[in-house]
């Protein structure tokens, strides 16, 4: 599902012929115009815990065969570390060790319960998706645009609402209009 | 539309004249505490809205180094092809405001409202249009960051209600609800007006209808009408009435030519009946009448003549008798006074008488004498001596003439009789002349006249007859005229009628449909009593998952990485609060405060105050500002909110300052151009003198490589 993810999210998938097998072996490799993202599946929390380190080296070495030093910097590492293992309460602490490491690349970690919804894993995976169109307003956003959905009913027709919404938006008369439109129908 | 450009002097940091390029979708601003770079941001809201709520106005805004002791500044917006340009100015006494957009200006209040139409029409539903649109323009565009945490912290839930309510235009709705409600009130009263129209279409109606019911239903036969009207015309036309026959008796003027003329045929009948009187009493006169004998006047006058002849004798005769009689009478006057004088002498001699004469003195008889003398005083004389005439030959003299002027004034009498009469016969015979012509009969007043007036009476009461009967007949045509007119008018009203009745049924029609909108109206308008409450529900529910995004991509807290607005109602009062949960242990706080570090609730003000600008677009300036955002937020929080702005610059220009060397030129390199359309600008500001800051602009290169490991794989 992270791949589908990230494809939909405007990145590419990294061939596994690019990858050297000592690198990133198991995990998958996405690249877009600003960095480069590696997800990593873990059988377990432990596992996670142990391994990230190896995976994250895998990472730089990838970046480093491929990017000149001086944009090191500007080409992000992503290392995103999945596992539906449970955590535990006390998994907590590694967790945040994990994130707030700031050496090297970025790491997000998803574990457990978390992973069970697509929105959980959507919520791990934020940082390298770009905002929803659909959560962002209309170029002609107007609070009286709303009310036909608003206020819509059986007792007030929702295109009743529209048609004295569109009356006083270009000031015109809105009984005028709701009677020109009663008439009509 | 976003900024473009600014021009810049006497503001704040800025005393010297400024000019910066703002046309980039990525501008970055790095440079030390105090070098300027808020001064800057703060101009742009001081430019569109005369004011920096949280510094002050005019006077508190302009440098205390500016050379004029003025501010200026001139931001040119633009979208495409289209630019409007704002210039505020303030000389230390007064501000001054210009706005051209597409070739027109203008200044002053009209600029501002111009501006107003332009960047947020809701403001104008505010009352405070300055006022709202600096509010709305911090709540969405300008994140100042004195005031970062303002919406999450300082504001209480009512007031984070109401920013929210005037951000999302909620007073675009209280204005969409008072017009409707005083609209509805027009509507109800015009509709109440067209009731009372109604009343008295229906009251007309029913008027038409008992007009209708009072006509006659009488079948009438136009045709035999119109034989009855050609015989009635052609028989006045005899009278000398001009003919109407060839009107339609159905002609609206029928009844009035008809009416006319009838008048007329009554005035001949008056005219032939005058006549037929007149003839009548000359009949009675010319037939019952006398005629008057005429007396000899030749013998009367002879008669009188003689008579006169008589008088004058009579008095000649008594004249006569008369004088004789005088005569005598003189005569015994003169002796009786010479007797009288005798006597006299007489006594007067006797007294006096002695021997001798007293005169001559000769001797005498006196005796003789005396005796003489004595019978002369004693004796009268002899009077009866004249003889005078009778008495009854006067008498008879005078009785002569009386009975002569009787006889002579008797004969006058009957000549003065003989003569009246004859006059009167003479203007009898006139006037009968004189009538027998007045009527046209030429001759004398005689049998043959009375012939002549006999035939013409005859006439007379034929044509008398004859008008009577066309009188009954024009009337009896004026009833059947009248009738037509009925038929006529039973047509108009049967027309009047249905039409009335028809434009009853429209009116009916449109009051009831008119009704049914007002009850829609009343309907919206209860709706709209608390749809500004729940748009602001809507709106932040509908902002929810962007908010979800973009505070899960600054992913501050480990375990509150849920977030959401959440709306309650207390009355009719709205609250809105931010609100945290875990969701893997279920717990939901509603005060952030509680569980966020300063760093994190940095994080999620920075989070809601961009879902505001990106979910609610309550301004069309497609412009984020963000005045330091750090606010000690940590690495990986800081790392996640350039994640946030790369993503960010894909929607609006965005404006970031910051103190930090090391976070300005992460933001250069993670906001550098990747697409031909991108541009990013990095404002380096190296220092600050009394003519303001020191400024460098550096141009990030476009990258033109997209992908390096994928693509090497080729």
């Amino acid at each position: 599902m992270a791949t589908e993810f990230l494809t939909d999210g405007g990145y590419r998938q990294v061939p596994s012929e690019v990858i050297e097998p000592h690198e990133l072996a198991g995990a998958r490799v996405f690249e877009d115009s600003y960095g480069v993202a590696a997800v990593v599946v873990f059988e377990s929390w432990d596992e996670l815990v142990i391994s990230w380190p190896d995976y994250q080296s895998g990472l730089v070495e990838l970046m480093s065969r491929h990017l000149p030093s001086v944009e090191a910097k500007a080409w992000e590492g992503y290392l995103v570390l999945l596992t539906s293992g449970s955590a535990g309460e006390a998994a907590q602490d590694q967790a945040s060790a994990i994130r707030y490491d700031m050496t090297r690349v970025r790491k997000l970690v998803g574990a457990g319960a978390e992973l069970q919804s697509l929105s959980g894993l959507e919520r791990v995976l934020r940082p390298l998706l770009p905002l929803k169109p659909h959560a962002l307003t209309s170029e002609s956003a107007s609070a009286v645009d709303l009310l036909p959905d608003l206020l819509g009913s059986d007792d007030l027709p929702r295109e009743a609402v529209r048609v004295a919404v569109d009356a006083f938006k270009n000031s015109k008369s809105i009984l005028d209009a709701l009677y020109r439109s009663e008439r009509s129908q | 539309m976003r900024a473009r450009s600014i021009e810049l002097s006497g503001f704040r940091a800025f005393a010297g004249a400024a000019s910066l390029d703002l046309d980039a979708d990525a501008i970055v601003l790095v440079g030390p505490n105090g070098s300027g770079k808020t001064s800057l941001l703060d101009s742009l809201l001081w430019i569109l809205c005369g004011s920096v709520p949280r510094i002050g106005d005019d006077a508190d805004l302009v440098s205390m180094f500016s050379p004029t002791g003025g501010a200026y500044g001139t931001l040119v917006l633009g979208a495409g092809d289209s630019s409007a340009e704002i210039s505020r100015s303030f000389d230390g006494q007064s501000t001054s405001l210009s706005f051209r957009r597409a070739g027109t200006e203008s200044r002053g209040s009209a600029a501002f409202a111009d501006l107003c139409e332009v960047l947020w029409p809701e403001a104008i539903a505010t009352g405070d249009e300055a006022a709202a649109l600096a509010a709305a323009i911090t709540r969405s565009i300008y994140l100042q960051q004195d005031l970062v945490r303002q919406f999450i912290s300082a504001d209480t839930d009512q007031e984070r209600f109401e920013a929210v309510s005037e951000l999302v235009g909620a007073g675009r709705i209280a204005e969409f609800q008072v017009q409707l409600d005083n609209q509805r009130t027009g509507w109800t009263r015009a509709t109440n007006e067209r009731t009372a129209v109604v009343e008295r279409v229906r009251a007309d109606l029913a008027t038409l209808e008992a007009r209708m019911a009072s006509l006659s239903e009488a079948p009438t036969s136009t045709a035999e009408i119109a034989d009855r009207w050609g015989a009635w015309w052609q028989a006045v036309a005899a009278f000398g009435i001009e003919s109407s026959v060839d009107l339609s008796p159905a002609a609206p003027q029928a009844a009035h030519v008809l009416d006319d003329a009838v008048r007329r045929v009554a005035t001949v009948r008056r005219e032939r009946d005058r006549r037929l009187n007149m003839m009548r009493q000359l009949l009675v006169d010319l037939i019952e009448e006398s005629p008057i004998e005429r007396p000899d006047l030749d013998s009367l006058r002879a008669a009188s003549a003689a008579a006169k002849r008589t008088v004058e004798e009579a008095q000649v005769a008594l004249a006569s008798v008369e004088a004789a009689a005088a005569e005598a009478r003189r005569r015994q006057v003169e002796l009786h006074e010479a007797r009288a004088e005798l006597q006299a002498l007489a006594q007067l001699a006797l007294r006096h008488l002695g021997e001798h004469c007293p005169v001559c003195d000769q001797t005498y008889d006196s005796v003789a004498t005396r005796a003489r003398l004595e019978w002369i005083a004693a004796n009268s004389g002899d009077e009866d001596a004249v003889r005078a005439p009778a008495a009854n030959e006067v008498s008879v003299a005078a009785e002569g003439l009386r009975a002569a002027e009787e006889a002579s004034a008797v004969a006058d009498q009957q000549l003065r009789v003989a003569e009246a009469l004859i006059r009167e016969a003479d203007l009898r015979e006139q006037d009968l002349t004189s009538r027998l012509t007045s009527i046209g009969y030429v001759g004398l007043p005689d049998a043959d006249a009375v012939s002549a007036l006999e035939i013409q009476t005859a006439t007379l009461d034929r044509e008398i007859s004859s008008c009577e009967e066309l009188s009954a007949e024009g009337e009896r045509l004026a009833v059947a005229i009248a009738r037509i007119g009925e038929a006529t008018q039973r047509d108009e009203l049967q027309r009047d009628i249905a039409s009335s009745r028809q434009r009853l049924q429209e009116l009916e029609d449109e009051i009831a449909k008119r009704e049914v909108t007002s009850a829609l109206a009343v309907r919206l308008l209860a709706g709209l009593r608390e749809a500004s409450s729940n748009v602001v529900t809507s709106e932040l529910e509908r902002i929810d998952p962007l908010l979800q995004q973009i505070f899960s991509t600054i992913d501050p807290h480990p375990a509150f990485r849920a977030v959401r607005l959440l709306t309650t109602f207390a009355g009719r009062r709205g609250r809105v609060m931010a609100q945290l949960k875990d969701q893997l242990s279920g717990k939901v706080t509603d005060s952030p405060e509680m569980v966020l570090s300063s760093s994190q609730l940095n994080g999620l003000a920075v989070s809601i105050f961009l879902a505001l600008n990106l979910g609610v677009r309550a301004l069309p300036i497609d412009s984020v500002i963000l005045d330091d955002p750090l606010q000690s937020l940590d690495d990986v929080n800081l790392l996640g909110l350039v994640d946030l702005l790369r993503r960010i610059r894909e929607h609006r220009q965005l404006i970031v300052s910051t103190h930090d060397m090391r976070f300005g030129d992460l933001l250069a390199r993670k906001l550098r151009p990747v697409a031909q359309h991108q541009r990013t600008l990095v404002y380096r500001f190296r220092g600050w003198s009394r003519f303001g800051p020191s400024l460098e602009m550096e141009e990030v290169p476009f990258d033109r490589v997209r992908l390096r490991i994928a693509s090497s794989a080729a």
